[in-house]
């Protein structure tokens, strides 16, 4: 627009030429954005729509679809399995955060600052499950918890243990078992997240600290966590919603079994969605995990809103 | 800077390609499958029955077979052929668990459906009601009523209409690893033999080292309803009441087996957890010729395995334990193949029908071991002169007891795996999962 | 970290990171060397017996005889490549729009946009499977290719393009602009050769994340000459039921080519996931 700063021409021209160019930016604006825009409408708002309307049906694909009204939604709250796969999510939130977190932190700080060959290649094998497919790892996985020659159980047995835990066979063990290969596969994208965290942190700081005498300990809890807080908060969000998406270990490893245990919220969509076609009851279960991880994201950004208002 | 990125991209796409090329030998999985539309055989309407083989007709037929290791199939394809030069048969598999869940997607999907399509007993109904096969009764003339068992023309029928042909029946009996056997010092059990005569044995055949790894099972189950149906005759119980309208889990008989089922897995611990039979592929055959396991329920087709196996598989029939009430018991399951909704030309699909459960298909069917024959035509001499045991399967067909299917089977059924899953994992007590079952099955059989 | 002043130390730290990266990788090195041994090595054999002995391609070829298993590689190299570059050219599109055109209403939709990214792909899953029935797409190459162009991840590609866009300065547009160049022509020959970097990065983990995809391709695919590798993986399961190796032999074969990449530009990936935040998968 500045362009036209020394153009000579009368007043009115001027606010027309610059009209029509501003309509002009907007037409091509609206054009760039069109393919997203439709698409936006037809799979993300048609379908969140048509969503709602569906769990208020009864539907197997093949009859005809029959409204029931809410039937769904209080057939879900009498059932006993929805109700242990709401205990399996939250078993796996509190398992599962709390370890990446501190792991991921304490591969972050001993890794941090040091850039040579032989950390590059610790960073880069903590960085490689990550990248590869949850399905394929899940079945060699499978070998790794194989409770008569499985990695571990042979390791277990050699060390001297008779009672060895049944892993993906046993009620109690079958979930610490997804959590640990859940820590495996994504430990290294976090820590690089927590090093990308600590690198904005000025060594000043740091310095300061020691002149004034801090040890390791003092120095982390009052220079390191805080100013971590940010991307602690982020990992946290993204953690919280990974255990809300757990599926894919699930559906090659276990299935849900045994006896329900491992059997998490989105598999248990997928099961009633397209193993069980009763696609009405999958999709009153998806509107109900929505709600919930609406309502905790919230819930956490208010937390942290709160807390940075009294930071003042 | 872009060049470089970009060579490099490729590179790696080609390396990966070639080093997957070389790692095994070229595909002989047919690529082009389904999809080409066939050309126009049948002549205009009217007249007599059209050469529908007149010009050069690619036919798909779906199975959970795998066409590369089931020698039945390609019997059947170069017979076809062979009667009908112009025929190209090609066959497409969706693998065992996923089938019957993939392929309403696929109806759903109102896609191109393959000409012939393989569907358990169970499924019939459900696909017959939900339009998803054609209705077969027109082209099954009374010849063909007479010819099949009346336990096989009982499985095709949804509300007296008939929408699928037999495939093949599966009656069971019991099979064993005779080395196993001769290993321990047990008698092979002979007809007659009872309940507690089989929990003995299987004691004596399971074994566990000192540190309490098994390191092998006397039985070995699978865990879908029709594999452990047996036991629930033997018992005297069943899933569903005689007119199918009540669930019939609830009962003395029904938990004594369900109790039964149990204590094989955790208390007397003869047989393989579904973790522990993970590691056979959940395949209870393939623990038996591991040699992990001495006996396993079975048709027919489970003698395919073991003669197939690596080396070959020292095996031996005998017919279920009597049960509680002292009569021989089997029960007989019956595989069908149908016409898909959505199939190319309907007459078309009927020749390759009636073929598969005519006399000529079935007798590839005895022959290949996939099953006993629907046809009462086909020779089952040459199957008793292989082997004694034999016998045994023909016999189990006449005391067998059809595997019971309603117009709701699939979603009642569904309802039964989930509940007995916590019997499988010893979550929950027998009386437990056995009122669970009943109240939500009879919500389902009260339906329609 | 003082202790590692001293000799001791360091031998410590490097120790147990050498011993802790072994750990990481080796379920990757037991599957490669594993697929190659006999039923009866896998079945009965230490775990941590790395040898395969004796050495055999069985399991490869039983598992590719079974399943065509080199055509799901095919179809997921094919769909890694160009959905990914379909999805990027749309998404710097749109990122240009909102990062240098005004128009009325643009803030609004962004905000709009960007709520996708709050919806968990769990509540729009059996729709959009509907919508693909309707369309007659199901098991049609397009329901891998369209869908993608708008869902959270390509959302967050234009929140990325737009910051990094906002990030170039603007006398590059008004200098092309007053030579006459159209606003497409600013975006293509001036905007797009200077985000290479923020292109490079979206590429990759896009890249990463079709190849990995499984939930969406194995819903609305059914026959096998268009199912990419993870979906046919998961068939090579429930097919390979007797032999586990073939298994493995599958698993790996998906692996192989992630790793593959990964290894190849891995101080990118180091580089970018540090700076950006991005993860991949």
């Amino acid at each position: 627009m500045s362009l036209l700063i020394n153009a000579k021409p009368a007043h009115n021209t001027k606010s027309r030429t610059r009209k029509r160019m501003a309509r002009q930016e907007a037409i091509t604006g609206w054009i760039f954005i069109l393919p997203v825009l439709i698409g936006f409408f037809v799979f993300t708002v048609f379908s969140v729509i048509y969503s709602s309307i569906i769990s208020f049906t009864e539907w197997d694909l093949l009859t005809p679809q029959v409204f029931v009204g809410i039937k769904n939604y209080v057939k879900i709250f009498k059932d006993e399995r929805f109700w242990q796969v709401l205990y399996n999510t939250a078993y796996f939130v509190i398992g599962l955060v709390p370890s990446v977190l501190v792991v991921s932190m304490l591969l972050a700080i001993a890794l941090n600052g040091k850039v040579n060959k032989l950390t590059n290649f610790y960073k880069i094998s903590f960085y490689m499950p990550c990248i590869t497919s949850t399905i394929a790892v899940s079945a060699v996985w499978l070998w790794v918890f194989n409770p008569t020659n499985g990695m571990i159980n042979t390791l277990l047995y050699a060390i001297g243990f008779t009672n060895v835990p049944q892993w993906l066979q046993s009620t109690t063990w079958a979930k610490p078992a997804l959590i640990i290969m859940r820590v495996w596969q994504v430990c290294g994208r976090y820590m690089l997240m927590f090093l990308a965290g600590l690198q904005t942190i000025p060594a000043t700081l740091y310095e300061a600290a020691e002149v004034d005498g801090a040890k390791a300990w003092k120095k982390f809890r009052y220079i390191t966590l805080p100013m971590l807080s940010n991307t602690t908060f982020f990992i946290t969000i993204m953690l919280i919603i990974e255990s809300f998406n757990i599926f894919e270990s699930v559906y090659v490893m276990t299935e849900g079994r045994p006896a329900g245990s491992t059997n998490t919220l989105l598999y248990y969509i997928y099961y009633n969605g397209f193993q069980a076609y009763r696609m009405g009851y999958a999709s009153a279960l998806a509107w109900i995990m929505f709600v919930m991880l609406f309502v905790l994201t919230f819930i956490q950004f208010r937390i942290r809103s709160k807390k940075e208002l009294s930071m003042f | 800077m872009k060049k470089k990125l970009f060579i490099k991209i490729v590179s790696s796409m080609l390396v990966c390609f070639t080093l997957f090329a070389f790692a095994g030998c070229v595909p002989t999985y047919p690529v082009e499958a389904t999809t080409t539309p066939s050309t126009d055989t049948s002549t205009p309407e009217v007249t007599t029955k059209p050469d529908l083989f007149a010009q050069p007709t690619k036919i798909t037929i779906l199975s959970w077979w795998d066409a590369t290791s089931k020698t039945a199939l390609k019997l059947f394809k170069a017979n076809f052929e062979g009667l009908h030069p112009n025929a190209k048969i090609e066959y497409t598999r969706i693998p065992g668990s996923m089938y019957a869940d993939k392929v309403i997607t696929m109806v759903a999907g109102g896609e191109q459906m393959p000409d012939v399509m393989m569907l358990a007993m169970d499924q019939v109904p459900r696909y017959a009601l939900g339009g998803a096969i054609q209705d077969l009764t027109p082209y099954i003339t009374e010849e063909y009523k007479e010819n099949t068992y009346p336990i096989a023309m009982d499985a095709l029928k949804v509300n007296n209409k008939i929408y699928a042909v037999a495939r093949d029946i599966t009656s069971t009996v019991m099979y064993c690893n005779k080395k196993m056997f001769t290993d321990a010092g047990v008698d092979i059990p002979k007809e007659g033999w009872t309940v507690d005569d089989f929990l003995e044995i299987s004691k004596k055949l399971t074994k566990y080292d000192d540190a309490g790894k098994p390191i092998q099972w006397g039985y070995a189950m699978n865990f879908w309803p029709d594999s452990v149906y047996d036991w629930f005759l033997i018992f005297g119980g069943d899933y569903i009441s005689e007119d199918g309208t009540t669930s019939t889990m609830n009962t003395p008989e029904s938990k004594a087996a369900m109790q039964f089922l149990s204590d094989l897995l955790y208390k007397y611990k003869v047989a393989p957890t579904r973790t522990e039979l993970e590691q056979f592929g959940g395949n209870e055959n393939a623990a038996v010729v591991a040699s992990k396991a001495a006996m396993a329920i079975g048709g027919l087709l489970s003698s395919d395995s073991f003669i197939k196996a690596n080396p070959p598989l020292e095996y031996e029939m005998f017919p279920l334990p009597l049960s509680k009430s002292g009569k021989a018991v089997s029960h007989a399951f019956v595989n069908t193949w149908c016409m898909p909704e959505g199939a190319k030309n309907p007459e078309l699909s009927w020749a390759v029908l009636d073929y598969l459960s005519g006399k000529q298909g079935q007798q590839i069917v005895l022959e290949e071991r996939m099953g006993l024959p629907a046809n009462k035509e086909v020779d089952t001499s040459a199957l008793l002169a292989a082997r004694p045991d034999n016998k045994c399967l023909i016999d189990s067909l006449t005391y067998a007891v059809p595997f019971k299917t309603t117009l709701n089977s699939n979603d009642y059924l569904n309802v039964w795996k989930e509940e007995m899953e916590y019997l499988y994992s010893n979550a929950k007590s027998v009386d437990e999962i056995a009122a669970a079952i009943d109240k939500r099955g009879n919500e389902i059989l009260s339906k329609k | 970290m003082e202790f590692l002043k001293n000799k001791v130390g360091k031998i410590v730290f490097h120790a147990t990171f050498i011993i802790l990266s072994f750990i990481m990788i080796y379920p990757f090195i037991w599957a490669i060397t594993s697929s190659f041994k006999t039923t009866a090595q896998l079945y009965n054999g230490n775990p941590f017996d790395i040898m395969p002995n004796p050495f055999t391609v069985y399991n490869y070829q039983r598992a590719m005889e079974m399943l065509p298993i080199l055509r799901f590689v095919l179809n997921s190299l094919i769909l890694s490549t160009f959905v990914p570059i379909l999805q990027i050219v749309i998404a710097s599109m749109a990122a240009y729009s909102f990062a240098r055109l005004e128009f009325k209403g643009k803030n609004i939709v962004f905000l709009l946009l960007l709520s996708t990214l709050m919806i968990p792909g769990h509540v729009t899953l059996i729709p959009n499977f509907i919508i693909m029935r309707v369309l007659h797409w199901i098991d049609r190459y397009v329901a891998l290719i369209i869908p993608p162009l708008v869902n959270g991840q390509n959302i967050f590609n234009i929140f990325f393009m737009r910051q990094y866009f906002l990030s170039i300065p603007k006398d590059l547009d008004d200098a092309a602009i007053i030579d006459g160049c159209s606003r497409f022509k600013v975006f293509s020959s001036i905007l797009m050769p200077n985000a290479k970097p923020a292109l490079a990065t979206i590429a990759i983990f896009s890249f990463t994340s079709k190849w990995n995809e499984f939930l969406w391709p194995m819903i609305v695919m059914n026959s096998y000459e268009k199912m990419p590798i993870q979906v046919g993986l998961s068939y090579l399961k429930v097919a390979a039921s007797t032999n586990r190796g073939e298994l493995l032999a599958g698993s790996v074969i998906a692996i192989i080519p992630t790793i593959i990449v990964f290894l190849s530009f891995q101080k990118y990936f180091i580089k970018t996931v540090v700076n950006t935040g991005l993860g991949g998968q």
